[in-house]
């Protein structure tokens, strides 16, 4: 009896378990274009759209990116099905991604956030601006953009990418927090501002880097340019390193700069 | 013997003379933490199109309301006195200016201290063009 009695125990615990983990993990069944899937206990509905021209991103709730190889504009959103009815997620005029709240329709509270947020995977060639107003987590595995890349962070941010190339110009704008784990910045020039935090650590082979924080730095970078300007009001750790033929700093703020390991 | 007297002299000054120099080269490559009344840098270099060696430096150093650096930087000039081939140093009123120049290779560093600022210039000549 004993022996019985544990056996069941043991069964329906087993039996649990494989079902929590069902809904712990992601389980997807398609219905047309419509896709759900489950994290963490909450339905997930995906939509896929198309927009060959795709350039900007605009968000203004939780969200993670990511940029993938596929075919050009193929877009694939994912969020939480119960907060479906305020969404407004959409391509706008053909050329920007909008991930925010209906007008006037944002609850008080809701499950989206920073640990289920709205999941963007995207293929595209052409973007030149995204612009954060709420967490994002940038994934970057196809390093295709615009030649001129602007990247606006007015919450926190982060960006996790091999490299990122844009021909002409990256423009960084940090208001936030924003963590960038970018080995490489290819670009002509280089243009960052902080005015929150910034971690940066990677290289760049911008021929022209402009650099103007007000806020706290932790950068160390890498560099093979012609001409470095510096202008630091705020605080925090910026390391320059490798060559800088003509370099330029101001410095009114707490910063520690070291520019000892440049031109050796 | 006497020949290596001269040469452990000989030997001694060129150790102290590069010492002396690094010494301001190590103040104008040293961290810049700033306060809030500014400290500006400013360093060019000129390559070799051909291979890229750097074969003239200029850098340029100025601080405001910095006393700890003024006197780091004073200390330091005036250790270049014996050292240098030129010496010049000229103080009138507030204004206080020192000229080092060494000729082999050649340098030029430059000390200007004025009220409460500091600004120092440096020029190193690697090779000539």
């Amino acid at each position: 009896m004993k022996k019985i009695l544990v056996a069941v125990l043991l069964f329906t615990a087993l039996a649990y378990s494989a079902q929590s983990q069902q809904t712990v993990g992601i389980v997807t069944s398609t219905s047309g274009s419509v896709t759900f899937s489950a994290i963490n206990d909450i339905e997930y509905r995906s939509i896929n759209l198309s927009a060959p021209m795709l350039c900007e991103i605009v968000s203004s709730l939780p969200v993670d990116i990511k940029l993938v190889e596929g075919d050009e504009g193929s877009i694939e959103i994912s969020y939480p099905k119960q907060e479906e009815e305020w969404l407004d997620c959409r391509v706008m005029d053909g050329i920007r991604l909008i991930i925010a709240p209906k007008k006037d329709a944002m609850p008080k509270s809701t499950v989206i956030s920073p640990k289920t947020p709205i999941i963007v995977k995207l293929s595209t060639s052409k973007l030149r601006s995204i612009i954060a107003t709420a967490d994002m987590d940038l994934e970057v595995e196809c390093d295709r953009f615009h030649s001129w890349l602007q990247i606006i962070s007015n919450s926190t941010m982060s960006i996790v990418a091999e490299s990122i190339s844009a021909d002409s110009k990256i423009e960084i704008l940090s208001n936030s927090t924003s963590t960038y784990k970018v080995k490489h910045w290819n670009t002509n020039n280089l243009v960052i501002t902080n005015m929150g935090f910034l971690l940066l650590d990677g290289s760049t082979t911008a021929k022209s880097i402009e650099h103007t924080s007000s806020g706290i730095d932790n950068i160390t970078l890498d560099v093979n340019c012609h001409k470095l300007d510096l202008t630091s009001v705020g605080s925090g750790t910026i390391c320059y390193s490798g060559t800088a033929d003509d370099v330029n700093i101001v410095s009114m703020g707490k910063a520690t700069i070291r520019t000892s390991e440049l031109n050796k | 013997m006497k020949k290596l007297l001269i040469i452990v002299a000989l030997l001694v000054a060129g150790i102290t003379q590069s010492s002396a120099q690094q010494k301001i080269d190590e103040l104008l490559s040293r961290d810049i933490s700033g306060n809030r009344y500014g400290i500006t840098y400013r360093s060019a270099v000129k390559r070799d199109p051909q291979t890229g060696e750097i074969i003239k430096r200029v850098q340029e150093f100025s601080a405001i309301d910095n006393k700890a650096l003024v006197k780091e930087f004073i200390e330091a000039f005036k250790a270049e006195r014996d050292n240098a081939d030129v010496w010049e140093y000229d103080e009138n009123g507030s204004l206080y200016t020192v000229t080092a120049i060494w000729t082999k290779p050649k340098r030029i560093y430059n000390l200007s201290v004025g009220g409460s600022m500091i600004t120092v210039y440096a020029q190193t000549i690697y090779r000539e063009e």
